[in-house]
């Protein structure tokens, strides 16, 4: 069988890269705009984008819903509780128990009161759910007598999608992209080596490294123009125009990593072409590549982030709490602790211990206490473990550009672990701040009861709904822009690096 | 079949370095996820046995006190782990598994595994039935690309139809001898680990093995499902580049997008209900019903129902028969919201059941899911038992106080030197709660319950089959 060989030792003459480069670039760039499967590929990713934008914005209006019907809930209760003044300022026969009464303090906040504390969106929230699916975004303050953890409050929805994952623009972007890039640029060149047309370019006197910039640097011109392009129309779906300036700072850093993603994608399609094994391997080992990048790395970051960062158990969280409650009452709960909770944190009613130390205001508020210092090392354990995962994951993101890139997303979308888990302890905070705030006014009315008016049934003592500590909290894009740069700056290296490993293998033509 | 073709295939595939690399691969995936969920399931299955023990202890144990303070102490209750799922947690780390069960409250599962899992975890497959479902489907179609259309290519399909082979014969010995060996590589280790994590977790009333079987055989069937597409689209291709693209191409479909998409299609016909909602309204009809003019309103109703006109005149305990009242409008509240809630929950699964015509990957996670008992069914199943079991000790607590009347009992009504004895249980009332045990959906109830999805799951391969038949049929030299 007759074969053209191709001399690789003797270097060959090439003609200036800088004259053809652009001929060739633009050549290249008509060819692929001509090619079905390029339009394919793109009118796919960007149904994609379109379902995913869609989706990005029922999810930002979910949001803004749940959030509307909170307020709504506690717009409700106050307002129950203002009628209930109103009415009970009559005198009246019917005896009014203290988890009927809205007008007292203690009943007011046991019974009546509605608190929440909301996670608000970012302007980007819709690009990408996160953790938002499986972590509240908006948590109801409990009151009661069961509330164990701060974070039991979720919406339990379709855990069978939760399970599948979100159809979100990060998904369309990180994980559908590069297949779509593997699809245009996986059997280029070595598709040609395939059908012998590489032969006769070689016979030309061109370098292989100038081919193969012409060839993929068009597709990554292309690509970067259509997806970027794409993702950037979805983001304007979503809501990007009422970006302010430093989120549009942060949109332009992660166009600037999606591109460098683009390019990465590319440059290992290069990369697979340089050790000229032929179209079938090189398709083989893109999509292993896909695989490794996108599953087994991230799989692996998961457990070793699971082994340095077990998670402490709730489970024993919850048979600490029930000792608690038990030693609780088996240590005097029913005077003993009452008293001498009311006796340090406020001395003035010392003399009125014994009377007061039955009263179920005091009980409760020692009762809570007591619980809250039993458990507060093991509810610290769950928060310290909450953040250091979120940070030990952002440092284990860098075994692969999928993670890194999905956390600049999430990042960006307020809806990754570490604003999350910071949020939760802001959360705590805020329910300690409303049950400090309520303290005073409940010992008030436990020691110096006192009817409005004669033969009025309720307590009437509290009227400072206004007052309630509101839980506050913002949109930080620091973060989001830190998280950004960081991406692109990683993203930068992996690239330069491939494109460096596959020019290298590029120095010359195959023998 | 001829078997000595079916032996010389054998014989070249257990030869073939692809087969080695995938062997190595799917055992090393594997191994290493189900270490990681045994070593949590061990630990969580044992912490859940003893804390089921102590609470059934400070129960039994708790100091005599008013029946309803004993009904706010309450239990926790906890849902059994399924040893099957070490290999296919299904929805259980999205749902929680314990219940703090108390007067009143129809409480939230918590113990939501996800949510002290790394945030990474959805990134990657870190179930062996992520590997199974995602991972395997692409290595077994790397294997099956080049049946056909490689020969093609080379020209060796022509030499070997021209020595007289029948095309059809040649098809079976070659799938037949693939299939041998992806199930090999698919249930071996399966059956293994199955085994190892049948024997070390306690089977729960689960009928473990004939699930770990069955999971197993769909898992095999599903490898089968892939190879038969990786063969048809073998004998359509041209050339083995062609074969693989577009064998990779399908499975992206498949496996990566059709999946995802699906839920969008889903959310579109049965909207998932909002828990937001459901709980708003019960507690908007809670606060219609709970106040003080309702509570007047019927105690004057109950005492004219007993043909009294004092809560002295009564037999019963008022205290308790207003309590009982409540309970029972309370009950028919969550009955009717949280009954509309989860129907819609589980209708919406049901259609994931159907939607395993779009992609087998859907059907086979319906079916995985069910017979690792951990399923939705299972889990809807776990939540109505825990809050029958509250009513229980609720209804149990209260008709202690209604048989016990604080007024018409000589020992609690009050003296010269003594205040009223109010009445207290003891732990003979405690005593008269059993412990909390569930019965989870029984084996043959899961293959009912499967039927669908397995049904079109076999539809697949079925479908894969003949294609390749008529396929193999029409080639000519």
């Amino acid at each position: 069988m007759s074969s053209l060989t191709l001399n690789t030792r003797v270097p060959v003459r090439t003609v200036s890269g800088l004259t053809l480069l652009p001929r060739m670039l633009t050549l290249e760039i008509r060819l692929l705009l001509t090619q079905p499967l390029t339009w394919l590929v793109f009118i796919a990713l960007w149904v994609s984008m379109g379902i995913a934008a869609y989706k990005g914005i029922e999810f930002v209006a979910q949001n803004h819903a749940a959030a509307a019907q909170a307020l709504a809930e506690q717009q409700s209760s106050v307002a129950t509780a203002k009628a209930a003044h109103a009415t009970y300022t009559q005198p009246s026969d019917l005896a009014i128990p203290m988890w009927r009464d809205a007008t007292s303090a203690y009943g007011f906040l046991t019974q009546f009161l509605v608190a929440h504390a909301e996670k608000p969106p970012t302007p980007l929230t819709g690009i990408a759910v996160g953790v938002a699916d499986i972590q509240p975004s908006l948590v109801r303050l409990s009151f009661s007598f069961s509330s164990v953890f701060d974070d039991v409050f979720y919406d339990i929805g379709s855990a069978r999608a939760t399970r599948l994952g979100a159809f979100d623009l990060a998904f369309v972007l990180i994980y559908l992209t590069p297949l779509g890039l593997i699809a245009l640029a996986g059997t280029r060149l070595s598709g040609e080596q395939d059908s012998g047309i590489l032969r006769l370019i070689a016979a030309q006197p061109i370098s292989p490294r100038l081919v193969a910039t012409a060839k993929f640097a068009a597709i990554a011109i292309v690509s970067t123009i259509a997806i970027v392009g794409g993702a950037a129309l979805a983001l304007t779906a979503i809501d990007a125009v009422k970006l302010s300036a430093e989120w549009a700072v942060v949109s332009m850093w992660l166009s600037f990593a999606l591109t460098l993603y683009i390019v990465f994608w590319i440059a290992l399609c290069a990369f697979a072409a340089s050790l000229w094994r032929g179209a079938v391997t090189a398709l083989a080992l893109l999509v292993v590549a896909w695989t490794l990048i996108t599953v087994v790395l991230p799989a692996t970051a998961t457990l070793i982030l699971e082994a340095i960062n077990p998670a402490p158990s709730r489970i024993a969280y919850i048979d600490q709490s029930r000792q608690a409650q038990t030693a609780f009452y088996d240590l005097g709960g029913n005077t003993r602790i009452p008293g001498e909770w009311l006796v340090r944190r406020y001395p003035a009613l010392a003399s009125r211990r014994d009377e007061l130390s039955t009263t179920s205001e005091v009980v409760r508020y020692a009762r809570d206490d007591f619980f809250r210092t039993s458990l507060q090392a093991r509810r610290e354990a769950f928060a310290h473990h909450a953040i250091a995962m979120a940070q030990s994951a952002e440092h284990l993101s860098l075994l692969s550009p999928v993670l890194v890139l999905d956390n600049a997303f999430q990042t960006a979308a307020g809806t990754d672990a570490h604003r999350h888990a910071t949020f939760m302890q802001a959360v705590g905070e805020h329910g300690q701040a409303i049950w400090k705030f309520f303290e005073p006014r409940v010992i008030a009315q436990a020691a110096n009861p006192r009817a409005i008016c004669n033969g009025c049934q309720a307590r009437l003592d509290f009227t400072a709904y206004d007052d309630i500590p509101a839980f506050t909290a913002s949109t930080d894009a620091k973060r989001s822009l830190r998280a950004a740069r960081n991406g692109c700056v990683y993203l930068a290296a992996l690239c330069a690096f491939v494109l460096v490993a596959t020019g290298w293998h590029l120095r010359q033509w195959p023998s | 079949m001829n078997a000595n073709l079916l032996r010389i295939e054998l014989a070249l595939l257990v030869r073939d370095i692809r087969v080695r690399w995938v062997a190595i691969i799917l055992v090393l995936m594997t191994a290493t996820t189900f270490a990681v969920a045994l070593r949590d399931s061990l630990r969580f299955s044992d912490e859940f046995h003893i804390v089921k023990q102590a609470e059934r202890t400070r129960w039994l144990e708790q100091s005599a006190k008013d029946p309803h303070s004993a009904d706010h102490f309450g239990v926790w209750i906890f849902k059994p782990f399924s040893p099957l799922g070490v290999l296919d947690p299904g929805i259980d780390p999205y749902v929680g598994r314990m219940v703090r069960i108390e007067a009143h409250l129809f409480n939230d599962a918590v113990f939501r595994a996800v949510q002290d899992a790394t945030p990474l975890t959805r990134s990657g497959s870190t179930t062996v039935a992520d590997i199974m479902q995602l991972v395997v489907p692409l290595l077994v179609m790397l294997l099956g690309y080049s049946i056909f259309a490689a020969d093609r290519e080379r020209g060796t399909l022509r030499l070997a139809l021209g020595s007289g082979a029948a095309p059809v014969q040649w098809l079976a010995a070659r799938f037949s001898a693939l299939f041998i060996v992806t199930a090999l590589l698919v249930s071996a280790p399966l059956l293994i680990l199955g085994a190892i994590a049948a024997t070390l977790l306690p089977d729960q009333g689960l009928q473990i093995w004939p699930r770990l079987l069955l999971w197993i055989i769909t898992h095999t069937l599903y490898a089968g499902i892939f190879l038969g597409i990786a063969v048809v689209i073998s004998l359509m291709a041209n050339t083995a580049r062609a074969a693989l693209a577009a064998s990779l191409a399908t499975w992206v479909l498949l496996c990566v997008l059709i999946p995802r998409l699906q839920i969008v299609g889903i959310e579109w016909i049965a909207p998932t209900p909002s828990y937001q909602d459901t709980r708003a309204q019960i507690n908007r009809e809670m606060k219609a019903y709970g106040t003080v003019e309702g509570d007047a309103q019927r105690v004057q109703e109950f005492l004219t129902s007993q043909g009294v006109h004092a809560a002295d005149e009564l037999d019963v305990d008022l205290r308790g028969s207003m309590m009982l009242i409540n309970e029972r409008h309370h009950f028919a509240v969550f009955d009717k919201y949280f009954g509309e809630f989860f129907a819609g929950l589980q209708r919406q699964d049901r259609l994931y059941g159907y939607a395993g015509l779009l992609s087998p990957k859907i059907a086979l996670q319906s079916v995985s899911e069910i017979f690792a008992a951990t399923d939705y069914a299972n889990h809807t199943r776990f939540i109505w038992a825990g809050e029958h079991y509250r009513r229980l000790i609720s209804e149990t607590m209260i008709q202690a106080l209604i048989d016990n009347p604080q007024h018409n009992n000589p020992q609690h009504q009050a003296t010269d030197h003594q205040p009223p004895k109010k009445y207290l249980g003891d732990k003979a009332l405690w005593e008269r709660v059993p412990p909390f045990e569930f019965h989870p959906i029984t084996a043959s109830s899961a293959f009912s319950a499967a039927a669908i999805p397995l049904l079109l799951l076999l539809g697949w391969l079925a479908l894969t089959v003949i294609a390749a038949r008529i396929l193999a049929a029409r080639i000519r030299l």
